[in-house]
């Protein structure tokens, strides 16, 4: 099991499979993970529900994430990782249809580290991805994790811990 | 004056005396020496005539002959009057003494005959006459007292006159006596008289020797003695004029002061040494100067003459001045009087000022005094009388004849004028008269009184005249707005009552208008007379009557709306307005405001009705707002999605089974693929239009040349291929959201940049320019342009004006644009021909 894992957050079908493929045409090998929903993806990451047991120290090394979500929507996952010590300095890319500015604005201010807009011509999805990936996965130096700094201090400042990019 | 007062007062009987007789004194005149020769020859003649007059007076006692006592006694006497009483002037005691002389000898000549003492009185007669009189009256006297004889002898011959006593008359020895006479006459009247004469030169000669000594200065001793005198005379006249009041001067012909009383000390001010041997004009106000030389010249030449002239000191006086002569006659200066006068002129002043007064306030006031004298029939007229009848004042009298001429009703004056003068009736009236030279049409009030002499005879009418027009006027006036206050109270839609405070502080109804019957359905004038409780029983409980007597008494208005409510219905309403009139008075007006009040209330709950409205209006507004910003989120999302998935199985398809599809199929799925396209472009492009609407504004100052210079440039950029030529005017400069324009921009831009495609000299244009007085913008370009017919849907959403194979597009850019212009309170249009190019016009408010 490659352990460089993304975490796809999409309730879609037809998007995940899209972005599967997107992912397998840009020959990118890690692994996907799926959560279909927000509750889901915590539960995830943070072990619990239906991934209770999961080793929970072993974390994704992207998370892209829909804001449109059922249940928990997007934005509520991004605030609770951030929240979240383990989570907190996780890149999170947020990946969804809609340019709403309040939903970029938003994104930003919980601690998302890019915001990417789906296009509607699947090239220029395709293209996305495939930047995405090299961008993330292989130019970006990872965040330290955090059991190895012992690293506490950014339960009062979220942002300061997640950089944004854009 | 000096020499005046000499003569004047010459002492003429200063000469010693003895026994009766002057006796001469040296540089005696010739009349004195005859006097003495007079007086000595009557006292010989006294003393002589004594003997010869007591046995004369003895015989004819005895003779008792009592008439000649008498004569005898009457000569004598004669000759002692004329001897003792100097009184008698010289000449007529010379002509008595040769009278008695002669009439002595014809008496004696005719009753003793021509020889004796006779011809002794008539020698002298001729003596004395000689002696007094002089050479020539002593001859005439010799040849009288001859004639005499002659005439006598003459008598005597023809038996007229017989002598008495003689007895042997011829004419012989009669003319023999007469011869004898002659010469003894002769021998003793001539020598004297030549004596007299020739001593009578000497004395002449001798007094013009005194004279040349005088004029040479040297008076004599007598002159001395005389001159003290008559300066202790002056000293006494110098007190006098010292003591008087006015002054009094003498001046040399230098114009030098020589004398003045002690007066023109206090007048001049200045002390007499100061003055006295200087020149006097400085004492006088320059003004004066000019009439004071001429004056005074004027003097020197030998006039009298009188003037006033002003001390320096303030004092003003009138002088006389006179010339100065010496003895000779020849002027030696001025002399002369002067008195104060200050205090008269003053009163004149005083009187002119009082004058003048009277005058100005009968021309203020408009008051002309007038008197007419029965007995001429002449109108004496006042300036002022003169001035209100327009007429020039020639004389004192008014032209009755013009005055007449300007009276409207003639008649009625001058009966009145009759009337007053004949029975007596009071002259009190008023008549119009229209000016001569102005045209001025004026009423005049007229006053007159009878003025009987003491016997109750009318002497004269006095009277006043007053231009009363603007009083008359006034009262017209007064008229005129009584009668329309009068209608308008009669004709007013208004109730009105009004009130009077009585002696007790009650208010008391005085009076109504008709409108008042009517507003109240009741009569009013029950009302009247009666007390406000009175007559409305039901205001007492009120603040009415408080209110109202506050109005009467002290001037404070009051108003009040009083509505009736049944029901909750309004079932009638009254404005009322109270105020003072005149002091103690007061009205009160009331309205019907029934339908107004209904109204406004119907209006207040319409209002309410429509607030209502208005707040569920507002709440619905925004509950779709929030609908309609969910459902863009929704679009947003939800409908790009399957666009999505659409072109990406689409392309899936393409590329994962292209081998099992023939080329017709690979083209259908190229068309879904761009269709998906489309509609997410027409998504996006809807959501930007529905953000503008929603957006808030943030005001700035914005370049617009620099935003599409940065457009220019990206279109450039997207399609390197074209050459298109921009020409964008710099420093455009506005108010407004730069975000918005900046979307407007792109879009008039892009647009004008995509229809010039087919252009080979692609050219756009922004800039400014002037239209029907306003600033607007414009993008023009030479591009393929429109049918103007089409023009209204140019701004409608998905409005299209090319076909999408021609020009692609969304028909959402020029509704955005417009959008963004309204939100900035401007509006954009457009001129276009097919082919011709397009420029498209916007304004923008000035927002600040």
């Amino acid at each position: 099991m490659n352990p460089k894992t993304i975490l796809l957050v999409e309730d879609n079908p037809s998007d995940i499979a899209l972005t599967q493929r997107a992912f397998g045409k840009s020959r990118i090998a890690n692994e996907l993970v799926v959560a279909e929903d927000g509750q889901e993806a915590l539960d995830y990451l943070f072990a619990r529900g239906k991934y209770t047991g999961r080793d929970e120290s072993h974390l994704p090394v992207l998370v892209l994430l829909d804001l449109k979500l059922p249940q928990v929507n997007g934005l509520e996952v991004l605030r609770q990782m951030r929240l979240d010590p383990r989570t907190s300095r996780l890149p999170v890319v947020v990946l969804t249809t809609s340019k709403e500015e309040q939903d970029v604005a938003q994104s930003y201010d919980l601690g998302a580290n890019s915001y990417i807009r789906k296009p509607v011509d699947f090239t220029k999805f395709a293209e996305a991805i495939e930047h995405l990936g090299l961008y993330w996965l292989v130019l970006n130096e990872p965040t330290p994790s955090r059991k190895r700094t012992g690293y506490t201090s950014s339960l009062t400042d979220p942002g300061t811990t997640a950089p944004k990019r854009s | 004056m000096r020499d005046q007062n000499k003569t004047m007062h010459q002492p003429r009987h200063n000469y010693p005396r003895l026994l009766g007789l002057v006796l001469p004194k040296e540089g005696d005149n010739l009349t004195k020496w005859r006097g003495l020769i007079f007086s000595a020859i009557f006292a010989v003649s006294a003393v002589f005539g004594l003997f010869s007059l007591i046995p004369n007076l003895k015989i004819a006692v005895e003779n008792q002959q009592w008439s000649s006592v008498s004569i005898y006694l009457f000569l004598y006497t004669i000759w002692v009057i004329i001897l003792f009483v100097h009184r008698i002037p010289f000449k007529v005691r010379v002509w008595a003494g040769v009278s008695t002389y002669y009439l002595s000898g014809l008496v004696a000549l005719v009753m003793v005959g021509p020889v004796g003492s006779g011809r002794i009185y008539l020698i002298a007669a001729g003596l004395v006459i000689s002696l007094m009189l002089g050479l020539k009256s002593g001859l005439i006297m010799l040849g009288w007292n001859i004639g005499t004889l002659i005439l006598i002898g003459w008598l005597m011959n023809n038996g007229i006159v017989t002598w008495m006593h003689l007895t042997n008359y011829t004419i012989d020895n009669w003319i023999t006596s007469i011869g004898s006479f002659f010469l003894l006459s002769i021998v003793t009247t001539i020598p004297p008289a030549v004596l007299v004469r020739q001593f009578e030169l000497k004395l002449l000669e001798e007094q013009r020797l005194i004279e040349r000594m005088k004029t040479a200065g040297i008076l004599l001793d007598q002159e001395i003695e005389e001159h003290k005198k008559a300066e202790e005379e002056l000293k006494g006249s110098k007190m006098f004029l010292d003591n008087i009041s006015d002054i009094a001067y003498t001046a040399d012909d230098q114009g030098n002061l020589t004398w003045a009383n002690s007066a023109s000390e206090r007048i001049t001010g200045l002390s007499l040494e100061s003055t006295i041997g200087k020149p006097f004009l400085p004492l006088f106000i320059e003004d004066d100067h000019q009439s004071l030389i001429d004056i005074y010249t004027r003097t020197l030449m030998g006039e009298s003459l009188e003037n006033t002239l002003t001390f320096i000191s303030g004092i003003t006086c009138h002088f006389t001045s006179l010339p100065n002569r010496d003895s000779k006659g020849e002027i030696t200066g001025t002399f002369g009087v002067a008195r104060d006068i200050t205090e008269r002129l003053a009163m004149e002043r005083a009187l002119q000022v009082s004058e003048n007064r009277l005058k100005e306030a009968q021309a203020v006031a408009r008051i002309g005094n007038w008197e007419y004298d029965i007995s001429t029939g002449k109108v004496w007229g006042s300036e002022e009388a003169f001035r209100l009848y327009g007429i020039e004042r020639k004389s004192e009298y008014l032209p009755l004849d013009e005055v007449e001429a300007q009276i409207i009703e003639a008649k009625r004056v001058n009966q009145a004028l009759v009337d007053l003068v004949t029975l007596g009736k009071e002259y009190n009236i008023e008549y119009q008269i229209t000016q001569k030279n102005s045209k001025k049409s004026i009423t005049l009030h007229a006053l007159a009184e009878l003025v009987k002499d003491d016997e109750g005879n009318p002497i004269k009418v006095v009277g006043i005249i007053q231009n009363i027009t603007e009083r008359v006027q006034a009262e017209e006036a007064l008229q005129e707005s009584r009668n329309l206050y009068q209608k308008m109270n009669e004709n007013s839609p208004l109730g009105m009552h009004f009130y009077q405070l009585d002696d007790n502080d009650q208010l008391v109804f005085v009076g109504h208008n008709p409108a008042a019957d009517k507003l109240l359905g009741v009569d009013n004038s029950q009302f009247v007379g009666k007390t406000i409780g009175e007559a409305f029983p039901q205001l007492l409980q009120t603040e009415v009557p408080r209110r109202y007597r506050d109005a009467a008494a002290k001037g404070i208005p009051w108003s009040t709306e009083q509505i009736a409510y049944e029901d909750g219905k309004i079932m009638g309403a009254s404005e009322v307005r109270a105020f003072q009139t005149t002091p103690e008075n007061m009205v009160t007006i009331f309205a019907d405001i029934t339908e107004r009040v209904q109204a406004q209330a119907e209006i207040h709950k319409l209002n309410a009705e429509l607030e209502e409205r208005i707040v569920q209006r507002t709440a619905q507004l925004e509950a779709s707002n929030k609908e309609l910003e969910s459902f863009s989120y929704s679009v947003s999302h939800d409908l790009r999605s399957p666009l999505r998935g659409i072109n990406g199985w689409s392309l899936a398809l393409l590329e994962d089974y292209g081998s099992q599809l023939d080329e017709q199929a690979k083209t259908y799925l190229g068309r879904v693929r761009s269709e998906t396209q489309r509609m997410g472009q027409l998504i996006d492009a809807l959501l930007q239009l529905s953000r503008l609407t929603r957006d808030e504004m943030s005001i700035k100052v914005v370049d617009l040349s620099a935003i599409a210079a940065t457009i220019s440039t990206h279109l450039q950029k997207e399609e390197p291929q074209r050459q298109v030529e921009f020409v964008i005017e710099p420093g455009l400069d506005v108010n407004g959201d730069p975000h918005l324009l900046e979307i407007a921009l792109t879009n008039l831009l892009g647009n004008a940049f995509k229809f010039t495609v087919k252009t080979p000299q692609a050219r756009i244009q922004f800039g400014q320019t002037e239209l029907a007085g306003q600033t607007v913008f414009f993008v023009r370009d030479n591009g393929a342009g429109f049918d103007m017919a089409h023009s209204k849907k140019l701004f409608g959403a998905f409005q299209r004006m090319h076909k999408t194979s021609d020009f692609p597009g969304t028909g959402i850019g020029l509704t955005t644009v417009q959008r963004v212009l309204q939100r900035h309170g401007g509006r954009i249009w457009a001129e276009a021909a097919v082919d011709k190019g397009a420029t498209f016009y916007f304004t923008l408010e000035e927002i600040s």
